[in-house]
Formats: structure tokens, C-alpha cells, sequence
């Protein structure tokens, strides 16, 4: 028997999903090569339909049904961790490792983003060519961004949501019910995001907008009451923050200067985006110049609260350690009081 | 479905269930059970066995007991469960009620015991 056999038995396994072959695809290969006579030069074209029919009902067998794809659709775009029922987990295991998942996660997570060019491109009087490949670079700037810094945080999420390790494999079922799935976001990289936020977002939009001659009265209200959100939220992180102890629950990124330069650039590119959406926006709805400034402001105002904390507790703190569902983990209080995980049918199984 | 609530099997399925109640089998052990079970009708390929599996072992029929490597090859040992004892005997009893009942109707001698 040659090789070539056993190169052709692994072909045709490529047929099977991706998570049947990991967790048969060797024995198929050898019960294949045993039922073989051993001067067989190729598979038996019986061998090779059995192949190919078994592999196509494993691939139907193995689809979750429409119902799980859109949950999963909705989850991914709209923030939150996707989670499926039991059946369907090691077929998401087997997709959320594999290598350019967390790029589709980045294109999938910003396509909102992609409706105002399109709406440049296809209304009229709205833009045109020159706006729209500026949102596109603006744009591609934000899913590179997402990818490199964002990805693979989220793939590990994903796996720790429904049951799995980093490795893509399924955890103790003492260590479901605790894990908890966090996002950790370094200074290191977020800094120069919200300065490249803040310059693009705050400097684009007045700019564009005094241009268009389109700086209406002030809403003084809407101010007032997007005003009082913003200090509401800063308070409330703020009171977080002087909780957090000097204990660091993760080890923080490495620093590097591309990674820098690349959070900066993306940073700008979603500011961009923001900023000209609030522009658009104002010539229909009126809001006054303040409210484009809000948001950077906040952000300046986010970035100078967490370093102050740094500075109190001698570690690094993410913006994301100011709301308690995002970081858990960083509150000194007893594991038994922590949030509880989600429940239902959709909880990894504890036994 | 049975009239006893057990769902009906498939010729593969049930064969490879029996051939597992004699004891732990790794694939090729199967295929060859399979074959002297149904006198050579049935010859399982490693794709209709490994899916059958796979469905087997997500029902909580079948389990993997361990893995060997023989020859560079990955061998894993199936097992019938608790469950899938039931329901193969379940199954083997219902096709011995239907043999037994087809003998008496077309009178063929000596009947089933």
C-alpha cells in the first residue's frame, strides 16, 4: 500500500466538518487503510462514495438550525458573547478556533459602520464618491483595528462562555460555573486609541460642519441631559475604581510601538466615523456643536480618571473595569459573590 | 417507533449495537462483526461507521472507553452504555416478535423456537 492511498483517504475526510475529522478523522483514516488488501495503489471508488455520502449527512447532520445562526448573527453584532445550546458547542468550538475567525468577527462586528458609505454611493445628494472611500478607509482602519487588539480576546471569550478553554478544549465541570468571561483592555494600547478618537472625532466634525454652514441654536436640553448621563457614568466609575485592589488579575499586554501606532490609527479611523455620522445626522435633527465634542470629552475624561487609579494601585487598569458585568474579577470580594453567569438552557452544563 | 415506544433502527445502527453488546470493539473489530452478523450483507465503510458513531455516542448509546496506536494508527474502543444495552435489546426483541409472527403466516417449517 502507498501513500498516495493514505493522502487520498485524507482528502476525501476533508469532506467531514471540521470537528468531526479532529475527533475522528485519525481512525477513520486507519479503518480506512485496514479494510484496504496491502498492495491497494487507490481507495475503491465504493470506498470513496461512502466517503464523500457519509461526510455530506455529517456536514447537515452537523449545521445548526436557522434559529441558532441568527442568535448568533444577533449576539456577535450587537456585543455580546455568542452563546448555543449544548448541542451545537463543539461545533462552535471547532469554528471559533480556527485561524481567520476572529478577522470575520471584525468585519462582522462593524458592518453597521458600512451603512453610511453604502448610503453615500446610493442616495443622492448625501456625499458622494470622495465621502465614501473616505468612510471606507475610515472603516477599514476600524476592522484591522478590532482584528489585531480585539479578536483574539473575543475568541477566548466565546470558548470560556460556552464551556471551553483557550485550547478550544471543554473545561472541568468545576471550572464552568466559575469562569467568568472578561474583557481586559491595557492602557497600553487604549490611550493612544482614545487620543487618536479624540483628535479625529473632535476635530473632523466641527470643521466638516462649520463648512456646511449648518451650526444650528443649541438644544439646551439635550445638552443638559446627555451632559447629566456622562457625569452620572463617570461618577459610577469612578466609585468602581476606588474599589479595585493593587492585585493584578491578569497580566497585562506587552508594549510595542506598531501596536501603539495601530491603535492610534484605529482609534482615528472610528472617530472619523463617529464624527461624521453626528455631522450627517445634524443637518436633519439639528444637534448643536457641543454634542460632537461630548463623547471625546468623556472619553479624556475616562482616561484621566484610570490613571489616576493606576497611579493609586500601581498597576494597569482598563476602561472596561468601570462597569461591573465587564470585569468582575477585578473587584476584591469572595468568588460566591460574584455574578451569577447566565442561566438557562444556554449554560454550560455543570455536571 | 415500536408499538413499545422504542424508536425503530436502521439495519447499520442495529448491527453495529450488537456487535458492540458482545463487548468493547474498535472500528475495524466492528466492521468485521457487522459483516459476519449480516452473513456479509453489510460491509461498513469508514465513513457510514464513524457517522453512525458520532450520532451513537451523541444519543448516550455508545461511549469511547480508550485509544490505543497500533502500527501508527489511532485505534478507539467503543462500549454500549447502559442505554444503548436497553435499547438494543429492546429493538432485537421487537424483530424476534415480527421473525416469529412472519414464520406462523407463511408457514415455513419448523417455525421460529
Amino acid at each position: 500500500m502507498t501513500r498516495t492511498v493514505e493522502q487520498q483517504a485524507r482528502r476525501y475526510l476533508r469532506i467531514f466538518p471540521r470537528w468531526m475529522r479532529a475527533e475522528r478523522g485519525e481512525e477513520a483514516v486507519g479503518l480506512t487503510l485496514d479494510q484496504l488488501s496491502p498492495d491497494a495503489t487507490r481507495l475503491p471508488a465504493g470506498t470513496r462514495l461512502d466517503l464523500i455520502r457519509a461526510g455530506l449527512h455529517a456536514r447537515r447532520r452537523g449545521t445548526p438550525p436557522p434559529s441558532v445562526w441568527s442568535r448568533l448573527t444577533y449576539q456577535t453584532v450587537f456585543r455580546s458573547d455568542p452563546v448555543v445550546p449544548s448541542a451545537w458547542r463543539p461545533w462552535l468550538a471547532s469554528v471559533i478556533t480556527t485561524r481567520w475567525i476572529t478577522a470575520a468577527y471584525a468585519v462582522h462586528r462593524t458592518l453597521p459602520f458600512l451603512v453610511a458609505p453604502i448610503m453615500q454611493l446610493v442616495l443622492p445628494g448625501t456625499g458622494g464618491r470622495s465621502l465614501a472611500a473616505f468612510f471606507a478607509i475610515g472603516y477599514v482602519a476600524a476592522v484591522v483595528g478590532l482584528w489585531a487588539f480585539g479578536g483574539e480576546r473575543w475568541r477566548q471569550r466565546v470558548l470560556l462562555a460556552n464551556g471551553f478553554g483557550a485550547d478550544g478544549r471543554p473545561l472541568p465541570p468545576d471550572q464552568v460555573g466559575r469562569s467568568w468571561s472578561r474583557q481586559t483592555m491595557p492602557n497600553t494600547w487604549t490611550v493612544p486609541a482614545l487620543v487618536g478618537f479624540v483628535l479625529a472625532g473632535g476635530g473632523y466634525a466641527p470643521v466638516a460642519w462649520f463648512q456646511a454652514d449648518r451650526v444650528e441654536r443649541a438644544n439646551v436640553l439635550l445638552v443638559a441631559t446627555v451632559l447629566a448621563l456622562v457625569a452620572w457614568g463617570l461618577a459610577t466609575g469612578r466609585r468602581r475604581l476606588d474599589r479595585l485592589g493593587p492585585a493584578p488579575a491578569v497580566s497585562p499586554a506587552s508594549d510595542g510601538r506598531v501596536r501603539n501606532l495601530l491603535s492610534l490609527a484605529s482609534g482615528a479611523g472610528l472617530g472619523l466615523i463617529w464624527s461624521w455620522l453626528v455631522a450627517f445626522a445634524a443637518e436633519f435633527i439639528g444637534l448643536p456643536l457641543v454634542v460632537v465634542w461630548l463623547p471625546p470629552a468623556a472619553a479624556l475624561a475616562v482616561v484621566v480618571l484610570v490613571r489616576r487609579t493606576e497611579g493609586r494601585i500601581g498597576r494597569r487598569v482598563g476602561e472596561w473595569d468601570l462597569h461591573p458585568a465587564w470585569a468582575p474579577q477585578l473587584v476584591q470580594r469572595p468568588v460566591d459573590q460574584l455574578p451569577a453567569p447566565p442561566s438557562g438552557p444556554s449554560t454550560p452544563a455543570l455536571g | 417507533m415500536h408499538d413499545d415506544g422504542v424508536a425503530a433502527m436502521r439495519e447499520p445502527t442495529y448491527l453495529i449495537l450488537v456487535a458492540l453488546g458482545a463487548g468493547e470493539r474498535h472500528g475495524y473489530g466492528i466492521t468485521q462483526d457487522v459483516a459476519d452478523l449480516s452473513e456479509g450483507a453489510v460491509k461498513l465503510g469508514a465513513g457510514t461507521l464513524y457517522g453512525a458513531l458520532d450520532r451513537l455516542v451523541d444519543e448516550g448509546l455508545v461511549t469511547a472507553t480508550r485509544t490505543e496506536t497500533v502500527d501508527g494508527r489511532l485505534r478507539r474502543y467503543y462500549a454500549l452504555t447502559e442505554q444503548g444495552g436497553t435499547a438494543v435489546r429492546a429493538e432485537t426483541r421487537h424483530r424476534l416478535s415480527v421473525a416469529r409472527t412472519a414464520a406462523a403466516q407463511l408457514g415455513i417449517a419448523g417455525g421460529m423456537a
